[in-house]
């Protein structure tokens, strides 16, 4: 399990993380979603030990990361912008990963390339951007470690390549002890892979939860109830993340289970009132907003 | 853990990727070490500018070393300084990178296996080519006929020193690459560590020299030292020098050497202190390296520096030191005026902030940015000039108690000119200064009043502006003397002061020291002289037609000890004020390159009326001297009367310009002939009389130049 213990991180006096707290546990695939800039690059880079917190701690098992190559071969980091080495060829790349990663499975990768369709022996300088992240996640996926940590993973694949390493994910979830950490903004990839999730925003983690409890703690509503009184009785009693009214519907996302915020709306005789599926996105969008981080204010 | 395999994998790996690194390496060290060797080595051995084919080989197997490590060779040099700055700049380039040190710093390897990989790589991939072309340079030695166990041994020590110079570079470059997070900065901290050490340390004493009248260079001092060590380049110029053991000989060949010596002056020492100076420095910087690499940010990728909290700190180190020495070469050109030197400098400071902080954030609207270190670089240069323009520090006006004082030694800048040695007049005077009256224990005077009497009235000259700056160029000095005087202080530190003298009181202080024989002893050039060894000896009286003296070897020594003995006995006051009748010239063995039986003349072995013991000898050995001229044997006579503004100049020497006329009338010749005296140089500096004569004799061609009386 991973442990972040108020983990602060600032670059050059700018604060990009602040007293992070969280735990990531094993055998489940943790998505990082944030607005930009809000420190899910530096989360990551804290959590592989590429960075040094400036206050509190990142522990796997209880065991420091940084500078702690037992802890860190237990990790592979995939960065947004993968690097490698010029003139390298995917094999050759292979072969190096080979050299710090022991479990680095180099057939499995061989046969893998060969189901991407990725000449193994051409220079990687040559490749499209989809196509070398596509190298870089056959490379993370094959190093064998117990955490895969993934910057924007999904950005620039195509939506084949995007299923297969979903694929990929779920089966490699299934054969050995794995946990994927992904930072991404494509909430909707997220949520069709995640078991947990972490929101920060503006260096803050806002919260990290299971998905579904999360679904089941909020609630979105509709509802239309005639006497404006009781409405306003209504927004007062429900913790209210986000509102809107057209005309005499009210448009309402609460924190609550589905039940209690349809009696808590029954309860004041609506003529109409039903709860709507909530999507990652609109959890995203309503939980940011409370952390100030409104659409209106950037639009305005 | 990562096993030991995987750490040489990694290494592999390294040079694999830095390949072409190492083979263009090897070619260049190919063509500047194997391929020049060989071209120097043909060219030689073809060439008949020697007497013979084994003196040649001689030659070259002494300069073969230094063409294995670029002590002869200013490319091969440039090539060792420039692979090694590119050794450590591809090596830890990823630093500089955000992509590549997330790369490298995510796998599980410790900071110190990944500095371990990259320098060592770098090691690997400059030791190689280097290793490989110094053994082709080594056979085309031998194939050549140059190589003997001897020169195989010291062709081995050139290579070692090779290989230190290139770590020297190496290890700064390294410690600069991790310094900064730019390879931008990177670079220009490597060539600024280079020689930081010299700068920095150079400019107390280049201050002084410009601002102290009474600053001397002779004998550096401990901080002049320790500047010379402080600088990687100075250390990786001496390496390549002394592990050579080249000296300078052997015509254009020498000219590296002889460029790395005016640039580099500072002088480390014995080759052994050296050495371990060498290993101590390289493994400071390396851990200094280490040290710095384990603790450097990740994050520090793409900034100017790495540890963003030094950047004023080395703002301020930079740019004082920086400043100060632009003012001084700046204001060289204006004849090293002072004012010019302050107004440069603070400007050149300002203008150093601004560039470094352009460096820093490579952003026009932030060159002012940094304020207080700007401003403490500005002050700072402000009040080290303060210091140094107003000897805030009392250095013009020091002089010890004499309590204080072991011993104190005087060397007078004319006198070398009156007093020739035998190691003075050799090819390479530059290691002869035998005597040293200044550094050597020769001139080392334990009852020492005379001369302090002489450094009190050098402190008061230059309390009243006469310094030995300018006395040349004031009027009504000519009978001031340039001096140094060394203070052995009892606490075991020695002070170099330059003074400007009255000629009388330094006579005086020199016939006073010179009453202790020893002293005297060492002042004559006759007791440097073996007289066994001396291959001729010629006289020249007032004819000045040089005349062989033909002695026996026991004659020789008669007329050495007596000569001796008459200088023993002479009244020093007498040296400056007398005219010599004669002079003897003596020809003694020096050595030369490829020049059998060479010999050197040594002159200025002055005879006076009072040499009774040496001048009876020789008149008793057939030899008279001619203390007049006369008017018979002379076949032309011109009277030379000097322009006024000439005359004035102290430093003027015969023959002299001026209005010339033919003299033919006989009482006048005649006249004139009376008042000629044998030319010399006075004790003190020559003699400034109102006329001079040249004088044609008869059977003679030449003309020869005569001061009157």
């Amino acid at each position: 399990m991973i442990e972040l213990k108020n983990v602060t991180k600032s670059f050059q006096g700018t604060r990009a993380l602040t007293q992070v707290t969280a735990k990531i546990q094993d055998g489940l695939i943790f998505g990082l979603v944030g607005s930009n800039g809000a420190g899910k690059s530096t989360l990551l880079r804290l959590i592989s030990g590429i960075l040094k917190p400036e206050e509190g701690e990142v522990a796997v098992d209880g065991q420091p990361v940084f500078e702690q190559c037992g802890v860190k071969r237990q990790m592979c980091f995939l960065s947004d912008s993968a690097y490698f080495f010029s003139n390298a060829t995917p094999i050759a790349m292979g072969r190096y990963y080979a050299l710090a990663y022991p479990e680095f499975d180099l057939e499995n990768y061989q046969s893998l390339l060969k189901k991407f369709n990725i000449p193994e022996k051409k220079k990687i300088q040559t490749f499209s951007k989809g196509r070398k992240k596509q190298v870089s996640l056959l490379l993370g996926f094959c190093a064998g470690t117990r955490y895969l940590l993934c910057d924007e993973t999904f950005d620039g694949l195509d939506p084949v390549a995007r299923q297969a390493v979903k694929s990929l994910f779920a089966a490699e979830l299934l054969k050995r002890d794995f946990t994927p950490i992904i930072a991404s903004h494509n909430l909707r990839e997220l949520e069709d892979i995640c078991d947990s999730i972490g929101l920060l925003h503006d260096g803050t983690l806002l919260f990290a939860k299971d998905l579904d409890s999360m679904k089941c703690s909020l609630c979105k509503m509709q509802c239309v109830i005639p006497d404006p009184a009781k409405e306003e009785q209504l927004l007062s009693q429900l913790c209210v993340l986000q509102y809107e009214k057209s005309g005499s519907l009210l448009t309402v996302t609460a924190r609550g289970s589905r039940e209690e915020v349809l009696r808590c709306a029954g309860e004041k005789e609506p003529i109409f009132a039903e709860v709507l599926p909530l999507s990652l996105e609109e959890i995203f969008i309503s939980e940011t907003e409370v952390a100030g981080y409104d659409i209106k204010n950037l639009i305005q | 853990m990562t096993s030991k395999i995987s750490f040489s994998k990694f290494l592999k790996q390294d040079i694999r990727q830095r390949g072409w690194l190492m083979v263009l390496s090897f070619i260049f060290l190919l063509l500047s070490e194997t391929v020049f060797t060989m071209l120097l080595l043909e060219a030689a051995l073809t060439e008949n500018e020697f007497s013979s084919m084994a003196q040649q080989i001689d030659e070259l197997r002494k300069i073969f070393p230094c063409m294995l490590n670029g002590s002869c060779s200013l490319f091969l040099e440039a090539l060792l300084f420039l692979i090694a700055l590119l050794c450590a700049a591809t090596g830890f380039s990823y630093l500089h990178s955000t992509e590549r040190t997330d790369f490298h710093h995510s796998f599980p390897l410790s900071r110190p296996q990944w500095f371990s990989i990259s320098y060592m790589g770098g090691l690997v991939i400059f030791g190689v080519p280097y290793l490989a072309s110094s053994l082709l340079t080594v056979l085309a030695g031998a194939h050549y006929g140059i190589m003997t166990p001897s020169v195989l041994g010291r062709s081995c020590m050139a290579v070692l020193g090779g290989l230190l110079a290139f770590l020297m570079i190496y290890h700064t470059a390294v410690l600069a690459m991790v310094l900064t997070g730019k390879m931008v900065t990177g670079v220009l901290a490597a060539l600024a560590l280079s020689v930081y050490g010299s700068m920095a340390g150079g400019v107390g004493y280049n201050l002084a020299s410009y601002f102290f009248s009474t600053y001397s260079r002779q004998g550096n001092g401990l901080h002049e030292k320790i500047s010379g060590f402080l600088s990687p380049f100075v250390v990786f110029s001496q390496l390549l020098g002394d592990t050579a053991g080249y000296d300078g000989s052997f015509g254009l060949i020498g000219m590296p050497y002889y460029a790395r010596r005016f640039l580099v002056y500072s002088d480390t020492g014995s080759f052994p202190a050296l050495l371990a100076f060498t290993v101590v420095f390289l493994a400071v910087l390396w851990a200094l390296s280490l040290f710095l690499y384990k603790k450097r940010p990740s994050e520090a990728a793409g900034n100017a520096l790495a540890f963003p909290k030094t950047a004023p700190v080395i703002k301020v180190l930079i740019s004082i030191p920086t400043a100060l020495y632009i003012g001084m070469l700046t204001g060289s050109l204006s004849s090293g005026s002072t004012k010019w030197i302050i107004l440069l400098s603070i400007l050149s400071a300002i203008l150093l902030c601004g560039l470094i902080e352009f460096i820093y954030h490579m952003d026009l609207r932030r060159l002012l940015a940094g304020k207080y270190s700007s401003l403490i670089s500005v002050a700072g240069v402000a009040l080290i000039l303060c210091v140094f323009r107003f000897d805030l520090i009392g250095f013009d006006s020091w002089l010890p108690e004499d309590e204080r004082i072991e011993s104190m030694a005087l060397a007078v800048n004319d006198l070398s000119d009156y007093f020739v040695y035998p190691d003075s007049m050799t090819v390479h005077s530059y290691n002869s200064e035998n005597p040293d009256f200044l550094n050597g224990n020769e001139g080392r005077v334990y009852a020492f009043e005379p001369i302090y009497k002489l450094a009190e009235e050098g402190v008061g000259n230059a309390g009243n502006g006469l310094t030995a700056k300018n006395i040349y160029r004031q009027d009504g000095t000519e009978q001031y003397v340039v001096a140094t005087i060394r203070y052995d202080q009892k606490s075991g530190k020695s002070t170099y002061r330059n003074y400007a003298l009255q000629k009388e009181t330094v006579l005086a202080a020199l016939e006073s020291l010179s009453e202790d024989e020893s002293y005297r002893k060492t002042l004559f050039p006759v007791f440097y002289m073996d007289v066994d060894e001396v291959a001729a000896i010629r006289l020249n009286d007032i004819y000045q037609d040089s005349a062989l003296l033909n002695l026996s070897k026991q004659q020789r020594e008669k007329l050495f000890s007596a000569y001796e003995k008459d200088v023993l006995n002479v009244d020093i006051m007498e040296l400056h004020n007398a005219f010599p009748v004669g002079e003897l010239y003596v020809d003694v063995p020096a050595e030369e390159a490829g020049v059998p039986n060479y010999n050197i003349t040594v002159p200025h072995l002055y005879l006076y009326e009072s040499y009774e013991n040496s001048l009876s000898l020789l008149e008793e050995y057939g030899y008279t001297i001619r203390r007049e001229i006369d008017p018979d044997d002379v076949e032309l006579l011109k009277d030379i009367s000097p322009d006024e503004d000439v005359a004035l100049d102290a430093d003027y020497t015969l023959p002299r310009v001026g209005t010339e006329h033919i003299v033919t009338d006989p009482e006048e010749i005649r006249e004139i002939l009376s008042q000629v005296h044998y030319p010399l140089n006075r004790l003190l500096g020559y003699d400034l009389t109102s006329r001079s004569v040249e004088i044609t004799f008869k059977g003679s061609a030449d003309a020869c130049y005569f001061p009157l009386r």
